[in-house]
């Protein structure tokens, strides 16, 4: 367009000297009139190009493409407002009852050794059978079965029971006793209905069962669209500036307004985790379920059409002795009694533990034949389950000693923040908006 | 018109142009990079690790913490 311009002047100035050299306007060169009129027509020329020259431009400019991708950035910045808004007002106030619930259950292991009774396991000689510390928890609440048996990494000698009428009763009406592995006295019976257990309801389903926990796992995606949005926001927002600049000498809007970006952009990978985590355990039984119908069905398929267990079930001490020495360096952390959902009709399911910090999260399933004792089979778990099982410990923050319970605390807590400045943000915007509206209806 | 030198000019203008959008680039989004980045770290540290790797996760985890309240109260 520059060059074009050029060319256009170099042709007008051509078609000046050109009339000037040869045409009528050369015989009165001399003569100051006609010279004048020269004058004033070439510059008259001039400028009547370069207003030409102008109006050229500015039809460039509005068909220019640098302005279409200001206007359409501009668009594009407020839809990602709109997502960051719209998620974040749906979520946050659920958000925030998560955050609260959250923050003592982070100190669950803690609170829980304060409230309940906790004796030391003495040790003696010989542990004894499993069976029999089977037979003495279950003598414990007559006509009912063990159904469950947990070994705590962090309780050594002791053995936690699961007691109840039936394998497949709801979780609510078992009853659970510690005992010593080595003399079998029974060492605390821990309740399902006490504070932490109550607030550990609170948190993952509000009472609400599976469609509460499923909800809840919707709120933790509008959550991870929420922090999306509001990175993508970030970029524009803070470009002009430095980092973690928070202006507390203007206004009150500015500094919560720096603070919240200021917040949110640090907090984001722990935020990212410990919501992407939670979604996943949400969805746990959705998880339980796919393994039930795929690997587990796989393993248990030649039993498939064999009639329940009747009497006996083959030895307890047995089966984790069997287990044990199927997978070499792993210990048993869970065995389930045969009817319960993690295991089949016919099978004892044995879930051992690794010696290393990322083997001791992934449990490994061994199937052992509740009739004659045999191992049926024992596989690696499905993808999804290994997942579900590293999500449990960096959702809680209980993986990494007393430090890191201290320091997830005061994430949560600066969480808790960045959703309260985000909920101010938006009232106070509403309320300028509203002024705004009022003071132009006035004038 | 002489284009050596407009060339050359232009070329200057557009070198030092993507040279500002790299510095600008870096200044905004080096720090948020730098704490995911850390955070990551220090989470999956304290869990695949155990002793050593502890003690560097929560030393990574709490960069950012530190980071927030130092610009907060500067």
């Amino acid at each position: 367009m520059y060059r074009a311009f050029f060319g256009i002047r170099k042709v007008l100035f051509l078609i000046a000297q050109m009339s000037m050299c040869t045409g009528r306007l050369g015989k009165y060169r001399r003569q100051s009139l006609q010279y004048n009129l020269e004058i004033v027509l070439f510059s008259t020329l001039k400028c009547v190009v370069f207003i030409n020259y102008l109006f050229l431009l500015f039809r460039l400019i509005k068909n220019n493409t640098f302005a279409k991708k200001l206007l359409m950035k501009l668009k594009a910045a407020k839809r990602w407002f709109n997502w960051h808004k719209w998620t974040s007002l749906i979520c946050t106030i659920f958000l925030l009852y998560l955050c609260i619930t959250g923050l003592p259950l982070i100190f669950h292991e803690e609170i829980k050794h304060l409230l309940e009774e906790n004796k030391k396991a003495v040790i003696t000689e010989q542990k004894l059978s499993l069976d029999k510390l089977a037979e003495i928890a279950a003598s414990r609440y007559p006509g009912e079965q063990v159904r469950y048996a947990f070994w705590d990494e962090n309780e050594k000698n002791k053995v936690l029971f699961d007691v109840v009428d039936k394998p497949d009763a709801p979780y609510e009406k078992s009853k659970y006793l510690v005992l010593n592995e080595y003399t079998g006295e029974v060492l605390g019976a821990p309740k399902t209905d006490g504070l932490m257990n109550i607030i550990l309801k609170l948190h993952t389903d509000m009472f609400l069962g599976i469609p509460g926990k499923l909800f809840l796992g919707l709120m933790g995606i509008l959550f991870m669209i929420s922090i999306v949005s509001g990175i993508v926001l970030y970029g524009p927002i803070m470009k002009k500036y430095d980092f973690g600049m928070v202006r507390k000498n203007r206004s009150k809007r500015l500094q919560w307004l720096d603070t919240h970006n200021l917040l949110g952009i640090a907090l984001t990978a722990w935020m990212v985790v410990v919501g992407f985590t939670g979604i996943i355990n949400t969805l746990s039984d959705v998880i339980l379920g796919l393994w039930q119908q795929g690997q587990l069905a796989e393993m248990t398929a030649p039993y498939k059409n064999q009639d329940p267990l009747r009497g006996n079930y083959s030895s307890l001490e047995q089966a984790k002795l069997a287990a044990e020495n199927k997978v070499k360096d792993m210990k048993a952390a869970v065995i389930a009694h045969p009817g319960t959902p993690f295991t089949s009709k016919h099978h004892y399911a044995v879930f051992m533990r690794g010696n290393t910090e990322l083997t001791s999260k992934l449990l490994k399933p061994v199937l052992i034949d509740a009739k004659t004792g045999l191992v049926t089979d024992s596989r690696e778990m499905p993808w999804y389950v290994n997942t579900l099982f590293l999500s449990e410990p960096l959702h809680f923050g209980n993986y990494g000693g007393p430090v890191l319970k201290i320091v997830w605390a005061v994430f949560d807590i600066f969480t808790i923040l960045v959703l309260v400045t985000g909920l101010y943000l938006w009232i106070a915007r509403r309320r300028a908006e509203k002024q705004q509206l009022f003071i132009a209806k006035e004038s | 018109m002489d284009c050596p030198a407009t060339c050359r000019k232009t070329a200057a203008i557009y070198r030092k142009r993507i040279l500002t959008m790299k510095n600008t680039f870096l200044k905004l989004w080096g720090m948020p990079m730098l704490l995911a980045a850390l955070s990551l770290f220090g989470l999956i540290a304290a869990l695949l690790g155990d002793g050593l790797w502890d003690y560097l996760g929560w030393l990574a985890l709490s960069v950012p913490l530190f980071l927030v309240i130092r610009h907060y109260y500067k």
